[in-house]
């Protein structure tokens, strides 16, 4: 891949956590790379602003023979099953901001190491073991960790993230490696660098590839900032 | 979208990526070749017609400020320079230069609010702005198609990329890479038109 292919994959969240974290770190150092990323952002913005009659048309969009594709079907179906059908955009899926916003008020502080040793105290089944999610800068000692206690459900506990300045604040996402990404929660980082919060899921876990926890401001819009703190897989390796 | 409207005409600049229609068309104009017109037209009416809609608020005067713009792409076609700017972008500076004439000159008549209402507020940055949009359109026409098939798909259709591997029957890694080489390539085209911060 050339620059500006990468810059591309970069920015459709085709680049898996760790050409993504490479990627995150070429940005640090390098300007051009951020000139060029920062230049391709508003042609994503220009393309998806554009009305229908705007494209050319193609024969290549004809529906593909059944046999052709049969074999993924089920896959496109359970996608389409849990995947918001409105306002689909890159980096900006936000159908459930709203939702995300009102998560804010159950964050729970101490109480996430309770619920992450011992589930919601049902009783039932053993919880999935907990997953982890790593920093995607190399200077950051940032981690957290994801807890399933129920199947609807998700513990989130982060620790040594900076504390959310005025007008910032985190959101973590689910996030499939292709270009879905759903909100499912917004939190504040106090000035210890921790933060829990228990919250229902908005689409199952398993159709994802990434939780990933990116940083926003509040000032720049709801869609994904393309900084992402936090990132780790949906499923234990 | 990032508002990167500019003042002027898109900034003009040796093209770099040959486009052998376009270049056959170039030719036919500077020779002053009366089919060619029709050939403009065909492969640029889409994109010169939508930005005259949009930037005119009535459909009947867009349509006469089209054939104007294509009379004078003939008439001028003998002074195009190649080496100057693309033939897409020396026709969108035409098409915006009538276009701003077109609004100074209207005079007030009786038209439906509507038309009124979605003419408010568009002054020559918007015009500009316009014209970025539908120069990026014309862009489209110059990767391969099935490129810009996905992308369309993507993009307008906002169709995930299984589903548009599935709608078109390839494998999602092809779907992938399209898409990826597809907005590499607008982006160089873009570069290589003049605009290094955006379009041209």
């Amino acid at each position: 891949m050339d620059t500006r292919e990468l810059v591309a994959a970069y920015l459709l969240g085709e680049l898996d956590p760790a050409q993504a974290a490479e990627f995150d770190r070429r940005l640090q150092s390098d300007p051009e790379l951020r000139v060029e990323v920062e230049a391709m952002r508003p042609l994503i913005a220009d393309l998806e602003a554009l009305p229908g009659e705007a494209w050319p048309d193609s024969e290549a969009v004809a529906p593909a023979p059944a046999a052709v594709t049969s074999g993924g079907e089920a896959a496109v179906a359970r996608e389409a099953a849990i995947k918001p059908r409105t306002g689909r955009r890159l980096w900006s899926l936000r159908p459930a901001f709203a939702l995300g916003a009102l998560i804010v008020a159950l964050l729970l502080g101490g109480a996430a190491g309770a619920l992450l040793a011992g589930g919601d105290g049902s009783g039932g089944e053993a919880p999935a073991p907990a997953l982890t999610l790593q920093p995607l800068s190399s200077g950051s000692a940032a981690s957290g960790e994801v807890a399933m206690p129920a199947p609807d459900e998700m513990v989130l506990t982060v620790t040594d993230l900076p504390p959310s300045q005025q007008g910032q604040y985190y959101e973590l996402w689910l996030l499939d490696g292709d270009e879905q990404t759903v909100p499912v929660a917004s939190f504040r980082v106090g000035a210890d660098g921790t933060a829990s919060l228990r919250v229902p899921l908005p689409a199952d876990p398993a159709a994802f590839r990434y939780f990933d926890v990116s940083r926003q401001h509040a000032a720049e819009g709801t869609e994904h900032s393309a900084d992402s703190v936090l990132r780790g897989p949906t499923a234990p390796s | 979208m990032p508002n990167r409207a500019h003042d002027g005409p898109p900034r003009q600049r040796r093209r770099s990526q040959a486009d052998p229609e376009e270049q056959r068309l170039a030719r036919a104009l500077r020779a002053g070749d009366r089919d060619a017109v029709a050939s403009i037209e065909a492969r640029f009416g889409r994109v010169l017609a939508g930005f005259l809609r949009d930037a005119l608020p009535d459909p009947g005067g867009a349509e006469d400020v089209l054939q104007q713009v294509l009379l004078e792409i003939w008439r001028r076609g003998p002074d195009y320079d190649p080496e100057r700017a693309s033939l897409l972008t020396w026709m969108m500076t035409i098409a915006r230069s009538r276009a701003i004439d077109e609004r100074r000159r209207r005079r007030p008549e009786p038209v439906e609010p509507a038309v009124v209402a979605a003419s408010a507020g568009a002054g020559p940055a918007e015009v500009d702005r316009l014209l970025e949009r539908w120069h990026l359109a014309g862009l489209l026409d110059r990767i391969p198609a099935e490129e810009a098939a996905v992308l369309r798909l993507r993009f307008y259709e906002e169709l995930a990329q299984p589903e548009i591997a599935e709608r078109i029957g390839i494998p999602l890694g092809t779907v992938k890479t399209r898409m990826v080489r597809g907005l590499a390539r607008l982006r160089q085209l873009i570069v290589e038109e003049g605009g290094s911060d955006g379009h041209a």
